[in-house]
């Protein structure tokens, strides 16, 4: 009887009115700001859109595309953003993994370490390029004059193009790892104990415990920390803006600082969107295989 | 016994090394900030880089802050942040609190629909963009207005899916108690539902400030008028003013992160709630 009710009354329209109410402000703010400069971007990348001539907007077809093939600098940012995230994504994550293991057991000590490693977390992006750039100046830099108390050479860290893109990945293992950490931990709290208590009834060392259990039961927290890690690294601009300028010779120049530059420095709207549509397309190919690969494993 | 200790005296002192990895930049921010100019470089070679200018009495620690305050607008920086951020936290836990229990607790046509567009939204990487955004701002007439730089930051889905999760999980029985007291969805809301929901507004409301206080290239992209500039911004350009000096650059960066640290030390366990519910569910 009141189930067949229910039925009825799945949607009323004063509750749908109400809902979408409630909801309007969200969804307008959304549309406009989040949903709207997708579509944006879709129809600017096919016109010539200049920034300070919005009514001289023609369509040029794929003229952007055809210039985008031939541009050394999309080329090449491109790579340096996938270097980033190929040397930051194993670093990154698996320093948190490895903090999370060693703090995983509850006392006072664990927390104080807990808290060092969240600590460079809460800096922002701005406070911390800014410190290193000075930690690492090659001339006057604390690192450099530890380096030689060891007795080991200086290094140029920032100012050599090839070191530059490695010290940048290192900085920014530095600050995030402790968020993720922080992640695998609520992870691990999960897992029973009653797994590993069997486990060494059965007589399952240490590496056999972490091996299947550990590891399995931190599937999903591995898929959230490994594509939230991932879109976070494609989006770098702000550490090699501050640090770098995007150089030596574009060695740090990454996708979203020259969509940055072409678009809103040199005002040439209609490339720079191109650019970010080929690029968001790359970037959600590559994490939907993601997804599909830690799901099927 | 004795293997047991040595282990975990091991233990202990490669966790201690570990943390001062991720611990000396920032002490060695907060010590450099206090001390004159030259005595950094003096210092650079030996452990007394991490430590305080004891040698120097007190009443000097403060110079590099003085000076670097006179010689930049760091004040309005600070209220131009501290302004930002509390319209952005307001706002966004209104709107977003509001869509998320319309998401949680009622039942509508489109529910669907919409839930898969925020899960799409939050997988795909928004940051390319930045420069339509800046069209839509400026078609909008609100560039270099607070308007501008708060209005994109509002509406989170990320937030909304946080509040969902735990409107959730708050019992029905406590609502249908006052709907037979007449109570209309609304009221219900503000009086009932809120009031509950204290450690979730608490968790999003610092995420929210955090985010806001250390945002850049939004603020850089927005503003033309200095006076307008949060401090993430003066940092920048204080870093690129001739001449730079350290102990400066230090005392200004330590006083943009000593907020964010003591509202971490305050506020961890909201902080930690937040990062661990993103993770699990």
């Amino acid at each position: 009887m009141k189930s067949k009710k229910l039925l009825f009354r799945k949607y009323t329209i004063r509750e749908t009115l109400m809902a979408y109410g409630f909801m309007a402000p969200a969804i307008i703010l959304v549309a406009i700001f989040v949903l709207g400069p997708i579509i944006a971007s879709i129809s600017f990348a096919f016109t010539d859109y200049y920034l300070l001539k919005p009514n001289e907007i023609d369509y040029i077809g794929l003229e952007n595309f055809k210039y985008i093939v031939e541009d050394d600098l999309v080329l090449k940012s491109f790579i340096n953003t996938f270097k980033f995230v190929a040397m930051v994504i194993p670093l990154q994550v698996g320093t948190a993994l490895g903090l999370a293991l060693l703090v995983n057991k509850p006392n006072k000590f664990n927390s104080l370490f807990k808290v060092s490693f969240f600590a460079p977390v809460v800096m922002s992006l701005v406070v911390m390029s800014i410190l290193w750039m000075v930690i690492l100046n090659p001339e006057s830099g604390i690192l450099n004059s530890f380096l030689v108390k060891i007795g080991l050479p200086k290094q140029p860290f920032l100012t050599s193009a090839t070191q530059a893109m490695p010290t940048i990945v290192v900085a920014s293992a530095w600050q995030g790892a402790g968020y993720q950490m922080m992640i695998f931990l609520a992870g691990l709290k999960n897992i029973p104990a009653n797994l590993y208590e069997a486990a060494s009834i059965d007589g399952a060392n240490k590496w056999k415990q972490f091996r299947f259990i550990t590891l399995p039961s931190l599937r999903n927290t591995s898929v959230f920390v490994f594509i939230t890690t991932l879109i976070g690294a494609f989006k770098l601009i702000v550490q090699p803006m501050v640090m770098t300028s995007g150089g030596p010779k574009n060695s740090t120049l990454t996708i979203v600082y020259y969509i940055y530059q072409t678009g809103v420095r040199y005002r040439n709207v209609g490339y720079a969107s191109a650019i970010g549509l080929i690029f968001t397309i790359i970037v959600t190919i590559f994490i939907l295989m993601q997804r599909r690969l830690l799901k099927e494993e | 016994m004795t293997v047991k200790i040595v282990k975990s005296g091991l233990y202990y002192m490669f966790l201690c090394g570990l943390a001062f990895l991720f611990l000396f930049p920032i002490i060695w921010m907060v010590v450099s900030s206090f001390k004159p100019e030259a005595m950094i470089a003096t210092d650079l070679k030996t452990i007394q880089a991490l430590l305080p200018p004891l040698d120097i009495p007190i009443s000097q620690w403060l110079d590099p802050y003085k000076t670097v305050f006179s010689r930049f607008d760091l004040i309005r920086g600070i209220g131009n942040s501290l302004l930002y951020g509390t319209i952005v936290v307001t706002l966004s836990i209104l709107v977003n609190s509001l869509a998320a229990y319309a998401l949680a607790k009622m039942n509508f046509p489109g529910k669907g629909v919409i839930f898969s567009i925020i899960i799409l939204i939050m997988i795909v990487p928004m940051e390319t963009g930045i420069v339509p955004l800046f069209v839509i701002v400026n078609r909008l007439g609100i560039v270099n207005t607070i308007a501008g730089l708060v209005a994109p930051a509002i509406a989170s889905v990320f937030n909304i899916f946080l509040f969902r999760q735990f409107f959730i999980g708050i019992p029905k029985s406590l609502e249908e108690a006052s709907v037979i007291d007449g109570a209309g969805k609304i009221r219900i809301f503000f009086s009932i539902i809120l009031p509950l929901s204290k450690p979730i507004i608490a968790t999003v409301s610092i995420l929210t400030f955090i985010g806001s206080w250390n945002d850049f290239l939004w603020p850089v992209i927005i503003f033309t008028d200095n006076k307008r500039m949060p401090l993430q911004v003066i940092l920048n350009v204080l870093n690129n003013t001739e001449p730079v000096y350290t102990n400066e650059i230090m005392a200004a960066l330590t006083v943009s992160t000593i907020p964010i640290i003591l509202i971490y030390a305050f506020f961890q366990k909201y902080i930690v709630e937040g990062v661990a519910h993103t993770g699990i569910k």
